[in-house]
């Protein structure tokens, strides 16, 4: 990910998909009216493409004649906290793609070691449990596709928590795209406030009026049941729906795995890679990882692999990726099929879960590791994020005297987990990483669908290899959008799918 | 095609510019010089794939809004039958099949690793031109069928140049095969066969690009991209992983291939004259391109053809075929190649008559394979990279820093250059092989790579000959116990050019560092034993200089939009 990114013309939708060219002046007047920026904006695009291209050149050759100096170069060295400390994120982004580019060596701590299952590391494609496997030897590894921070391929598709040698024991994760994280990160820590003060008022006018109240969890416009609170406190979570009972939204993760990134990306560290950051030695419990010393849990002969700030460094770094846009078809037939295709996912009802728009009002993302001392930073997003940022624009009251609030995220998701039905269902739950319980097998969360054109697969295990058949697998609650997009003409099918090919992102050159 | 006045307009207007001819602004701009194929391409299809196009040409006393619907092209799409050729309207006989220059220019040919503003643009306009077509498949899903299942005939050099076909390699490359056109069967519920087995093997990709990424366009392939051979779909103990290697270079590698082969036979056939004459068997050495293959007894079987006393598991096949792709040294051609490939990892057989049971029958055609050879074979050849010329190789952008400039690599890069000779390293990698002519045939069609092919290309010597930086000796060799796998330790020596941008290494991607791959060598009966123990016996600085030195195996910087 170049730091000049959005070569192509953003066109936002300010009329919510109906082909029109939104208000004025949106249309970059740099670019040319053929998808094509003129050559004043390839220039500074190319030159920070060759800028990168030099530095990766630059750091091989240092790392050719030290591999040792792979432990510096990965993100988290003290000096890159002290830019943190200064809130320099500019560089921590630099930093942190280039961490997320390196392949790691074993000195770094990539890889497991012989215990407990001695398969060689060639064959640790399935993962061994919660120990992980050693399935890639870098984050883009499967996270390329379509641009840097990508999806992974159908390749690439992960397969967790197996026996370390059947597939047919693995659950299989396509690798989603990265783009946008740290704004699905606002709306969900937004989300949750709103769901989390009702729960308090609950409790308090349960406790002033001394009988047992019952509250409606919604936030953002989105329904998350109900929950009861009894004069003494106690809370009755058996309406909440969609949500653990803990109601805390956890955006990330195709069952709604993690609330934060810096878990996440712990989490990522030590399955993927076989790197454990700090608080995985403080914490874990005996033989998580493997039958190693405290010091080096997994075995592989290098102790304290990685420190707890290198995952929120690399949280942050993620969170300034820049989002996903929308690109509509320019031929003048494909762009009303465009329209229709977004009028008809609203009759199809697909977005009543992959909403459209969720909105978020504070750019201000904290970002928290893990450990009894957490590092946490608190990074303006409207600042440091990378183009294109989410921006509000101030359109004026609608026809109702409303004038929407907050800044549009344009994510297709409601943020939500829904049964989809046994044809999707996996055999087992899948237990959430904070103790919070478990997410049945055919519960799922809404995937937000921007970017979708680049990220194939599709669905939680990549099974759907066009989008057609991913909307065709869907069961449960979307079973009458299901049906709806089954039965429909040749000609609205199609609408659809062209609308749906034009979630997209912006060209980028690569030099490499 | 919605049915509405500004959308038939944009059709005239489409069909009017792509028929301009060979001067006509259509599609992303290719190479300078005269396009020979770029004559009138089909309107309906044109229409489809010549976006972005340029408006301007229109005559200005030809106001398209007030033709005739009725004289317009109609947006039918024939589609092909099954034996890939089309019909005319009236179903009885097969069109001239250059009429159906359906293939309109994409990239525009091959694309060289250059760095400049030109370069970037066509590689913007190529994704906006790949975006059109996405969007055209989705409203139609059928309409790419008439794209990718051109029939064979038009894909020969009297219909489509190269650059054309090499364009239709590449979407062919990038495509995501459809169970329509043959791709599977799935057996999977819930995703790919991950790890093959039985006769149908996978599918365990979904298109070439899916392994083939790392380190730019047609590169290698991820650990988590490995292919899984030879097992029984369940347990990864009875695969055998295979690493994707780059496919940089590869038809400098098939030409020099089969010159190699040709003088082996040459070599044989006089052996062959001498038995005759002698009434006995001869010991012949053979040697071809400064390589040494053996010294072998050539006689004549007992049904006259000749025989040579190669032993199994030897430098090279009794048929003295050198086999350059595949790790094992498996195929002598792209060809074979591809079509190995795309039966094994998508499902998609050449054969007549449906032998995987997916209801299509002939899912790749003659065709088809021939554009992914071209668009394979005229990759660019990854020359060494000497890290002081790196601000050279981008003077496209002058005025840069130039991070990469110090003495110190310099000086490092000519140590470890040194060294990998003195260490025994160049004996089987070795650097140059040199190639007389640098032709490839694809079907019918003979490709001069260096006038066709991408830049760059390699070097010519003194003499003339091309100089194949490829460091391999394109024989096979027992590599010991450490990369044994199924009992059989034989591989082709792999070439290295790219290797610094290839990671992970060797033919199951076990290694992960220089270090690593080189360590591996090291196993009891490997040939290459004593150089990898006295890599291991290095100093740190030496070891240090030889992985500067292979860190310039790479390509020249090449420019990509993803």
């Amino acid at each position: 990910m170049t730091r000049v990114s959005g070569l192509l013309p953003v066109i936002w939708l300010g009329c919510a998909g109906l082909g029109c060219e939104g208000p004025g002046g949106e249309r970059s007047p740099q670019t040319s009216s053929f998808g094509r920026p003129l050559a004043t904006e390839v220039r500074p695009a190319l030159e920070a493409a060759v800028e990168l291209y030099l530095r990766q050149r630059g750091s091989a050759l240092r790392l050719a004649t030290d591999p040792n100096e792979r432990i510096g170069g990965f993100i988290g060295a003290e000096a890159l906290i002290q830019l943190a400390d200064r809130g320099e994120w500019s560089s921590i982004f630099t930093f942190g793609d280039e961490a997320f580019e390196a392949e790691l060596s074993g000195a770094q701590g990539l890889g497991r070691g012989p215990s407990p299952t001695p398969l060689p590391p060639e064959v640790r494609r399935i993962h061994d449990g919660d120990r992980g496997g050693l399935d890639a030897g870098s984050c883009r590894g499967c996270h390329a596709q379509g641009g840097a921070d990508g999806s992974g391929t159908a390749t690439q598709v992960a397969l967790f928590r197996g026996d370390g040698r059947h597939l047919s024991t693995a659950t299989r994760r396509d690798a989603p795209a990265l783009l946008g994280l740290g704004y699905l990160s606002l709306v969900a820590r937004e989300m949750e406030a709103e769901l989390q003060g009702r729960r308090a008022t609950a409790i308090r006018d349960a406790s002033d009026l001394g009988r047992r109240v019952t509250a409606r969890l919604r936030a953002k416009g989105i329904e998350f049941g109900e929950l009861s609170v009894e004069p003494d406190g106690t809370v009755d979570t058996s309406g909440v729906t969609g949500i653990s009972s803990d109601l805390r939204v956890r955006p990330f993760g195709h069952k709604g795995r993690f609330a934060e990134l810096a878990p996440l990306v712990d989490e990522a560290l030590a399955v993927h890679l076989g790197v454990q950051t700090a608080s995985r030695l403080e914490g874990g419990a005996p033989g998580a990882h493997g039958d190693g010393p405290p010091a080096d849990p997994d075995d592989d002969g290098i102790s304290f692999e990685a420190s707890n700030a290198q995952a929120v460094l690399m949280a942050i770094y993620l969170s300034l990726l820049p989002t996903p846009e929308i690109r509509p078809p320019r031929r003048a037939d494909l762009a009303l099929s465009f329209a229709r295709g977004r009028i008809l996912l609203d009759t199809m009802l697909c977005t009543s879960c992959h909403r459209p728009v969720l909105r978020f009002d504070d750019y201000d993302l904290r970002v928290t590791g893990a450990g009894a001392a957490p590092v946490s930073y608190v990074v303006d997003l409207e600042i440091a994020g990378l183009s294109p940022v989410p921006r509000a624009l101030d359109l004026g009251p609608d026809d109702e005297g409303f004038a929407p609030e907050g800044t549009p995220l344009l994510l297709f998701s409601d943020l939500r987990r829904h049964e989809m039905g046994p044809e999707l269902a996996e055999d087992s739950p899948e237990l959430l990483p904070d103790g919070a319980g478990q997410v049945e097998g055919s519960v799922f969360l809404t995937r937000p669908l921007w970017g979708l054109a680049d990220t194939a697969p599709y669905l939680h295990d990549g099974r759907a290899l066009t989008i057609d058949e991913a909307i065709r697998a869907h069961g449960g609650e979307a079973v009458v959008s299901r049906d709806a997009y089954a039965q429909a003409n040749d000609e609205d099918r199609g609408a659809v799918n062209v609308y749906l090919r034009s979630l997209t992102r912006a060209a980028e050159l690569v030099v490499e | 095609m919605i049915p509405t006045r500004f959308g038939l307009t944009l059709a005239v207007v489409s069909a009017l510019t792509a028929c301009a001819g060979p001067e006509g602004k259509v599609g992303p701009a290719g190479p300078a010089g005269p396009r020979p194929d770029a004559s009138p391409v089909l309107p309906d299809s044109s229409r489809d794939a010549a976006w972005p196009v340029d408006l301007s040409p229109i005559p200005a006393d030809l106001d398209p809004a007030d033709l005739d619907p009725a004289d317009l092209p109609t947006d039918s799409t024939q589609p092909p039958d099954a034996s890939g050729l089309l019909l005319d309207a009236s179903g009885i006989g097969p069109l001239d099949p250059c009429a159906d220059r359906a293939w309109p220019p994409r990239f525009g040919g091959v694309a060289s690793s250059v760095v400049d503003e030109e370069t970037a643009t066509r590689w913007l306009d190529y994704r906006a031109s790949r975006e059109a077509d996405g969007f055209s498949e989705a409203a139609d899903p059928s309409s790419a069928a008439l794209r990718f299942r051109l029939p064979d005939l038009a894909l020969d050099g009297a219909c489509l140049s190269t650059d054309a076909l090499v364009d239709l390699g590449r979407e062919l490359f990038l495509r995501r095969f459809t169970a329509a056109e043959g791709f599977g069967p799935r057996t999977e519920a819930n995703g790919l066969a991950r790890f093959q087995s039985g006769p149908a093997l996978g599918p365990d990709a979904t298109r070439c690009a899916d392994c083939h990424w790392k380190g730019g366009f047609a590169g290698g392939g991820d650990r988590a991209d490995l292919a899984y051979l030879f097992g029984d779909g369940d347990d990864i103990l009875s695969t055998e992983p295979r690493n994707a290697p780059a496919l940089w270079g590869a038809g400098w590698v098939e030409a020099l291939a089969a010159e190699m082969t040709s003088e082996l036979h040459t070599q044989r056939d006089l052996a062959l004259a001498q038995v005759d004459a002698q009434g006995a068997p001869v010991n012949v050495r053979f040697e071809t391109h400064g390589v040494e293959f053996g010294t072998y007894w050539v006689s004549r079987g007992l049904d006259g053809s000749a025989q040579v006393a190669v032993p199994p598991s030897g430098f090279i096949d009794a048929d003295l075929v050198v086999r350059p792709f595949g790790w094992r040294g498996d195929f002598a051609t792209l060809e074979d190649f591809v079509r190995d490939s795309f039966g094994r990892h998508f499902g998609l057989q050449a054969s007549a008559g449906d032998v995987d049971g997916d209801g299509v029958e002939l899912e790749l055609q003659d065709g088809q394979v021939n554009a992914v050879v071209a668009f394979i074979g005229t990759l660019d050849v990854p020359r060494i990279q000497v890290p002081d010329q790196a601000g050279v190789f981008l003077f496209g952008i002058p005025g840069l820093v130039d991070f990469v400039t110090t003495p110190e690599y310099t000086e490092r890069f000519a140590r470890g250059a040194a060294l990998f000779v003195d260490l025994g390293c160049a004996t089987c990698h070795i650097p140059f092989l040199r190639l007389r002519s640098p032709r490839l045939q694809v079907g019918s069609r003979l490709i001069d790579l260096e006038t066709e092919g991408a830049r760059p290309v390699a070097d010519r010597d003194e003499d003339g000959q091309y100089l194949v930086p490829l460091f391999s000796d394109l024989k096979r060799h027992h590599m010991g116990e450490h990369l044994s796998a199924r009992g059989d330790d034989v591989y082709l020596t792999r070439r290295l050019w790219g290797v610094a941008q290839t990671s992970p290494y060797l033919h199951d991607g076990s290694a992960t560092t220089i270090d690593e791959a080189v360590a591996k060598h090291g196993g009891r009966d490997s040939e290459a034993i004593a150089s990898a123990l006295a890599f291991a016996a290095a100093s740190d600085a030496d070891r240090a200089s030889v992985r500067v030195f292979l860190d310039a195996l790479r390509r020249a910087p090449s420019l990509r939009v993803p």
